[in-house]
């Protein structure tokens, strides 16, 4: 019984997860994240834009 | 004040420095162990040099020493570029470098003289084990100080990881530990019988998970979208993945005891959870590899990149025998042979090492303060040597580990075993020479990085390189 709502509890986060990074979360906020460990170098930032634009098109 | 707005990279220069350093110690150990496998007599009888002191220095200079000083290294850097913000404390990460580096030398000298806890990847006597807590939670404090300080809203992913493996390796590392001392270098555990087993095991294959995975996985989001100019393919791919495997690692280790002892569920729960385990990772593979969709092209030209790439490629070659190896029936031909080896050395030298040496290739030259690496011709070598190093360790292990289960496992009609110990031992002795001298070409690509660092480090301008604290893109 108490196994049985332990695996339930754990599908639920799971899929609570799911559907907070997929539907909740904002894009922009993911992106603005994902591009972190980019913003030292100029070098990178020109890559960046131009999967921006792949992306957007 | 000055010290206020640069980065301290002083720290990390050192642990990048010593991870080059245990690599060859660690590695060149594994060597010679790999020969003692074909020739027994080779420590000349001097106790010290027996296969059986020498095989826990191997591992834990590998892993801790190598491996560990590689996560010391890139957690520093990358937590402090990704928060833009100093180090929480310096005194306190000159503390982790130095206790750390002391908790290496009292494994050099102690595990060869015989001292040891008998714990597999946990041999060090509690003195030592002490002092090894004491660096983890310095560390914790450096670390998540650090994240505290940050002049960015969010936390990358990638210190979600580092965070997540630096966490669960202390409580691991504390609970296994846990001992009545009788001396100073003897100690009795405070678990026994299976109780003893399930919670060695529960350490050690979290050892794998957090130590050799989650770490390395926070260097990944790191440095491969670093190294391929381009954010993670997907950021919220990354999320499920991290959550999704903390999750489900520690529930796996009872796979190391199958047919053991332990409780018949207890050991089906650890392969359920083991099979499970095959999605989270191959969607960090993905993801990772993905990173470099539209820019494939990179991996012509940039040997780093093509480091990193089959580094992950080995994460998921061996993330997939790994859950196929913990199913019961599979496991019963695979358990105690040369298979296993060869399926930690998939996961070690593929996947570790690899990352490891792409991502210090890439921090060096910015550590140093110089454009690249004084030679991108000897990286390509060092890729090359590599690479093929870890197909023939691995393929000689396949091979010799089936072959050692097919045997061992083949009865006369009247029950008797077919084959004898010995002779399972000469069949086998073929491969041993060929894994050793696939292990002897993956050493030797540690020279030539060793060769390849020191030439950059002598370009570089000055020796205390100070990097200021950019202020952060998106305030």
């Amino acid at each position: 019984m108490s196994s049985g709502l332990i695996t339930a509890f754990a599908m639920i986060a799971f899929v609570a997860i799911v559907i907070w990074v997929f539907v909740f979360k904002r894009k922009e906020d993911f992106d603005e994240q994902a591009n972190l460990p980019l913003d030292e170098d100029d070098r990178s930032r020109h890559d960046t834009e131009e999967k921006d634009k792949e992306s957007s098109s | 004040m000055a010290h206020s707005t640069t980065y301290n990279d002083r720290v990390v220069r050192q642990f990048a420095w010593v991870t080059v350093i245990w690599g060859i110690v660690g590695m060149l150990v594994g060597v010679i162990i790999a020969a003692q496998l074909i020739w027994p007599e080779l420590g000349a009888g001097i106790p010290w040099l027996s296969y059986g002191r020498l095989r826990p220095l191997h591992t834990n200079a590998v892993i801790f020493a190598f491996g560990g000083s590689g996560l010391f290294a890139t957690s520093y850097y990358v937590v402090q570029r990704t928060c833009h913000a100093r180090l929480f404390s310096d005194k306190l990460a000159a503390f982790t470098f130095w206790g750390w580096q002391a908790v290496i030398i009292g494994a050099v000298v102690t595990l060869p003289l015989g001292y040891t806890m008998s714990r597999e990847y946990a041999e060090l006597v509690w003195p030592l084990s002490v002092l090894v807590a004491l660096v983890w939670v310095a560390y914790a404090i450096v670390f998540f100080g650090t994240i505290v300080k940050r002049q960015v809203r969010h936390i990358y992913v990638a210190n979600w990881f580092f965070g997540a493996y630096i966490l669960t390796i202390a409580v691991l590392h504390i609970v296994n530990n846990l001992a009545i001392p009788t001396s100073w270098m003897h100690s009795y555990p405070v678990y026994s019988g299976a109780v003893d087993a399930m919670v060695q095991w529960w350490y050690g294959h979290n050892a794998v998970g957090f130590f050799l995975t989650a770490g390395f996985l926070g260097m990944m989001y790191y440095f491969v979208p670093k190294q391929a100019g381009r954010p993670v393919y997907s950021y919220r791919l990354s999320i499920v993945h991290f959550w999704s495997l903390i999750a489900i690692y520690m529930w796996a280790g009872p796979h190391h005891l199958h047919y053991t002892s332990l409780p018949d569920w207890v050991q089906s729960l650890g392969m359920v959870f083991s099979v499970m385990l095959l999605a989270p990772s191959w969607g960090g593979m993905i993801n990772g590899i993905m990173t470099l969709s539209g820019a494939w092209h990179k991996l012509r030209t940039d040997p780093i990149l093509r480091f990193m790439i089959v580094a992950l490629s080995f994460y998921g070659m061996s993330t997939f025998e790994g859950p196929m190896m913990s199913i019961k029936t599979v496991n019963a031909l695979s358990h105690y042979t040369d298979w296993t080896i060869g399926h930690v050395h998939a996961g070690a030298l593929g996947w570790v090492a690899m990352i490891t040496v792409g991502s210090l290739y890439g921090l060096f030259p910015r550590l140093f303060g110089v454009e690249k690496m004084y030679s991108t011709r000897l990286i390509e070598w060092h890729f090359w040597v590599s690479t093929i190093g870890t197909v023939l360790y691995i393929v000689a292990m396949w091979i010799a580990g089936v072959m050692q289960g097919l045997m061992w496992r083949t009865f006369n009609d009247d029950g008797t075993l077919t084959y004898t110990f010995i002779e399972v031992l000469q069949q086998t002795e073929p491969y041993y020479i060929l894994r050793l001298f696939g292990g002897l070409v993956f050493l030797s690509g540690m020279f030539i990085m060793l060769y390849n660092v020191y030439k950059t480090w002598q370009m570089r301008s000055t020796d205390d390189l100070e990097v200021p604290v950019k202020a952060p893109a998106h305030a």
